[in-house]
Parts: C-alpha cells; structure tokens; sequence
C-alpha cells in the first residue's frame, strides 16, 4: 500500500482504518501487539528452517540409512530416525517447505476466485448474487475435507492436485467475506459520487472497492493459511497428498502411525511442526485482526 | 412453530437440489468420464466400455443423466460401487452409524470442555483462569486432531494399557471422540467467553443484580441462556467439520465408518462410493442446521418467527 493511497482509505471504509493512522504509527501498534508479534516469530522461525534446513541440519530427509534405523532421540538425531534410518529432524525441516507451500496456495487461489466471485455478487446484485450465494450455500454445505477427498478422487493424489482441491473447498468462505463487505463499501457516498462522474462497473470494483476490502481478506488468509496447513496434513496422513517418500509433516506422522510401539518419535515431532505452525498463523491473523479493526482495541 | 418449519424446510429444498446437482457434476469433471477411469482398475475393450457406457446411461444428454440420478436419488438409488457392484446406499448404510456415533461423541467431548471453560472465562475475565482457557482454546485448535490421536495411542494404549487402540465398542470410543471433540471445544470455549462477555455487561445483567439475585442465578438463569444462542449457531456449523475430522479420526484408530469406506474409495476411484459419501455428508449437514434453526425457539422464546 502507497501512501498516496492512505487518505483515500480513510474517507472510504470506517470498518478498517489502517489509513487513520502512518505507516509508521501502524508499525509500532504491530509491534506492541503481542499475538502478532508471536505469531510473527514463530512463522519466521519456521520458514527460516524450512527454507535453510542445511543450517541446522547434515542429514539428506530422503537418504536410507539402514544401520541407524529406528534410533531414539539423542545427541547425532535430536529428533531420532524412522524405519529407513532417515534422520528425523531433516524430514521434519526439509517437510516444511511441502507443509508450507500447500498452506499458502490454496489459500491464494481461493482467495482469488473467491474475491472475484465476492466482488461480482456484491457489485451486480439481484439475480447474479442470489444465484451465486445460492451455490455458495449448497457448496459450505460440504464439509471441507470430503469435498476435498472428491476432488482427489477426481485428479487423483499428488501435492498440486491436493493444493487445487483443498482451494476449490475454501473458495465459498472468501466468496461470502467478499460479498458482505462489498456490499456495505457499495452503500458509501464516494461509490455513488464514482458512480454519478460515470464510473465502469471494473474500474469501480478495481479502483474503489477491492483496495479497502484488502484489510479483511488478509486477516481471513492468515488464518486459512492454518486451516489449509491442517487439511493438507491430514490429507496426506491418509496417503491423498504428496507420496513417501518425500519428507512432509502429513506423510512423516503416517509413518509415526505404522511404527507407533517401535519409534514415538516419528510421530511426536512432526505433529509438534503442524501445530507451532497453526498456531503461529492463528496468532498472526488474530493480531492483524485486532491491528486493521479498531474496535478489537 | 410448525408454519416455521415447513417454511424452513421448503427453503431447504433449493439447497438440497443444488447440492445434488453440484455432487453430479463433480463426477463428470472427472477427464474422459467414470468408465474411461475404470480403465485403470480393469482392461475392458472399446466394445465392452461403450456396453457400460449405455448400461449406466452415459452417452445419454447431460440433463436427462441428471434427471436420472435425481430420479434415483428419490427412490433412494445412489448407484453402485465399481468394486464389488455392491449398492453405494447399502455400503453407506453399513457405515454411517458408527460416523455418526463418533461425530455425536466428539461434539459431546466439545461442549462438556468447551462451555464450562467459556464459561470460567467469562466470569473470571482477565484473571489467571481466564487466560488459562485462552491459551488452551488457542492451543486446542492448533493441534491436528490425527497426531492427537496418535499421541492418546501412545499414552493410553501403549504405554499405559487402559484403552483399545482400535475397536467398535464404548471404550473404545474414548480416544477417538476425546481427539476428535478437543479442536471444536477449543472453539466452543472461544465463542461462549465472546458470548458471555457479551452478555454479562447487558443491562438486564445489571438489573438482575441490583435486584440482589445471586451470581449462579444471574448467569445460570439469565445470562447462560441468552449467551447460548450463538453458540448454538457455532454448533451447527461446527457439525461439518467434526464430521470431516470424523473421517480422518476414523482412519487413525482403524474405525469401520464413512471414514475409512471413502478413503478406500477414494484410493481406488471408486466414485459412486465417494459420490455418495459426500452426498449424504452435505445432506446430514444442511438438516443439522435446520435442527439448529428450530433450537432457537426452544432456547431463546422470544424469537417467534412469522
């Protein structure tokens, strides 16, 4: 976000005002925010481990190891190595780039269409948004991990296919934010001022309404992200996603499962990524919850 | 109260129908068309695929395939399956209850942790208890309800030997439901403190009082039952996710149920199965919410609906 655009923010949406206040006033309320700030961190952290596991780590996630298989945490294997000797702690770094990247897509593609969809049912009105809300209510109908299994049915499994379907899920939950606050910009007196000098219905979405309905989908991305995190992990859990033996949280707690009695281990650390990773996501939505709506402080 | 449920049902029946007819067209997004992917599972000669073809009415136009499955879905006909030609309603039939039983069971695990802890919330706003149940509110919904289960596994089944790991019975029910129930009661907790808060600073609070009633009587009495509306309305929407988490939950203790019935059919392609599964989930989920609906009456009265 421009400065320049600041001003406009602030004539146009009471609901969010980040633009009442500077860049740099907005900061320091994100600093002394402490959900946002611990969230923060601990995505950083984590990202910053998936992104360079080399660091932490000299063990290859996907390399057997026979020898040392099935070893219990200690000083060479902090987090023990599974049924293949493969070191557990790599597996779990190297895992996150997979965990990560398959929170994050779906949750932009639905917030894509879903935006794009918002947008068309709250700017048109009438038949388009009573049709188009209509689908939306049959499809939240579905409970996300099922419509999810049927669409891997239909694609079969993989990382992309379970990323497509875990996106297409999500897209009525963006499409309803979307259209809500749509249609309260829609009422305010600067879109009928747009509408009167003679406005486009593409530009006025593009240039008057998308900018200051960026603040909600944000929030609600943030926390998808963690929604996605553990649909996509539970996905591959029952063997729907990314296949073994590439290192992902979802595929290491499968095997944690099989080897139950034999190596805890296995299982107990990956499900230990999933849930720092939820939470660091559920803080920081929460935290830009609190920071973009005025009256949460 | 009956006018209302009738005119609650008669808009029930749109969604139902687009449900049915998004659930038809998922099938035939599949690239070539169901018998093209059978082709994976078994070798069938041009000749014979297009004999099935015809015999399941696919080169039929797509809105008279779509009258026949509606057709069928009235007489209660949910196809076949692939494997086995078992009929899906059968196989549905078979595992369905015990779905059922655990989604009922973790709910019940929810709302027994959730409501009494929003509650403790509530009232001792910003005390120790209070951000007690936060921090377990926030932790509960960060935990995969999956590795829960392996980790109740590990702790109650195998280290301890007090509960089965798997198995249809009561006990062993416990882990699988305690797993399932700790995600929506860490949810419950958020929204009935929300809710409560809320409530608790209303000016009928205040009057109730100054009126001199006790504090257990202020907010069993009058504040609980206004503050549970929406956490009601949590409930209902909550009921598609534990059912989804149900699946997987399913999975991990090697439950029979719906779970581990369109895994399998997932797995193999088996899409009358999956088709069929999703049906019914999206069906249950829309009467749970009409049920939630009709709730209201019950416990706020002044609702009236017209």
């Amino acid at each position: 976000m421009t400065n320049a655009e600041l001003p406009q923010l602030a004539t146009t949406n009471a609901e969010f005002t980040l633009a009442t206040t500077s860049k740099r006033q907005w900061l320091r309320r994100a600093v002394r925010n402490r959900p946002f700030m611990l969230g923060l961190c601990l995505l950083l952290i984590i990202v910053f481990t998936a992104v360079f596991p080399q660091l932490f780590t000299p063990y290859n996630p996907i390399k057997v190891n026979v020898p040392e298989r099935l070893q219990a945490p200690n000083m060479l294997h902090p987090f023990g190595t599974d049924q293949y000797g493969r070191d557990i702690l790599s597996r779990v770094m190297y895992g996150g780039r997979i965990s990560l990247v398959m929170g994050v897509v779906p949750i932009l593609l639905s917030a894509v269409i879903g935006t794009i969809l918002g947008s068309i049912a709250g700017y048109a009105g009438r038949w388009v948004d009573l049709l188009l809300m209509r689908i939306m209510d049959a499809w939240v109908a579905f409970p996300t991990i099922l419509l999810a299994m049927a669409i891997v049915t239909i694609l079969g499994p993989g990382l992309i296919n379970i990323m497509v379907a875990i996106g297409v899920a999500w897209i009525p939950y963006y499409t309803r934010m979307v259209r809500g606050s749509v249609l309260e910009i829609r009422e305010l007196t600067y879109i009928e001022a747009a509408q009167v000098i003679g406005t486009g219905p593409l530009r006025m979405v593009r240039l008057h309404i998308l900018p200051n309905i960026v603040a909600p989908i944000i929030v609600m991305c943030s926390m998808g992200i963690a929604g996605a995190i553990l649909t996509g992990a539970s996905l591959s859990f029952i063997g729907l996603g990314p296949q073994a033996p590439t290192p992902e949280w979802g595929v290491i707690l499968a095997d944690g499962r099989q080897f139950i009695r034999a190596g805890w281990w296995i299982g107990m650390f990956p499900g230990i990524a999933i849930a720092l990773t939820v939470l660091g996501a559920n803080l920081l939505g929460d935290g830009l919850r609190d920071l973009f709506d005025p009256r949460m402080r | 109260m009956t006018s209302y449920i009738l005119k609650r049902l008669a808009l029930t029946i749109p969604i139902l129908l687009l449900i049915v007819i998004i659930v038809f067209l998922l099938i035939k997004l599949i690239p070539g068309d169901a018998v093209s992917a059978m082709q994976g599972q078994t070798k069938l000669s041009a000749a014979q695929m297009e004999a099935i073809r015809e015999v399941l009415g696919l080169d039929l136009p797509l809105h008279v395939q779509l009258g026949r499955y509606l057709g069928g879905l009235l007489q209660g006909d949910l196809g076949r399956s692939l494997f086995g030609a078992r009929p899906v309603r059968d196989l549905i039939a078979a595992n369905l209850p015990a779905t059922l039983v655990l989604t009922i069971a973790g709910m019940s695990v929810a709302m027994l942790i959730g409501i009494p802890l929003g509650i403790l919330a509530a009232i001792k706003q910003n005390s120790i208890w209070d951000v007690g149940a936060t921090t377990l509110g926030l932790a509960g919904v960060s935990v995969p309800a999956f590795w829960l289960g392996l980790m109740l596994i590990q702790l109650f089944a195998v280290n301890l030997g007090w509960l089965p790991i798997t198995g249809q019975g009561g006990s062993s029910l416990i882990m699988p439901a305690v797993a399932l129930g700790l995600a929506e009661a860490a949810i419950i907790t958020r929204m009935t403190r929300a809710s409560l808060v809320e409530v608790l600073r209303a000016d009928f609070v205040r009057t109730a009082r100054a009126k001199g009633l006790i504090e257990r009587v202020v907010i069993g009495r009058h504040a609980l039952r206004n503050a549970f509306l929406p956490v009601l309305t949590m409930l209902g929407m909550q009921f598609g996710s534990l059912f989804g988490g149900a699946v997987i939950v399913e999975n991990v203790f090697a439950r029979q149920g719906l779970g581990t019935l369109v895994t399998q059919a997932v797995i193999n392609r088996d899409y009358p199965v999956v088709q069929g599964c999703v049906l019914v989930a999206a069906v249950l989920y829309v009467l749970v919410n009409l049920l939630v609906d009709v709730l209201y009456v019950v416990v706020d009265p002044r609702i009236k609906y017209s």
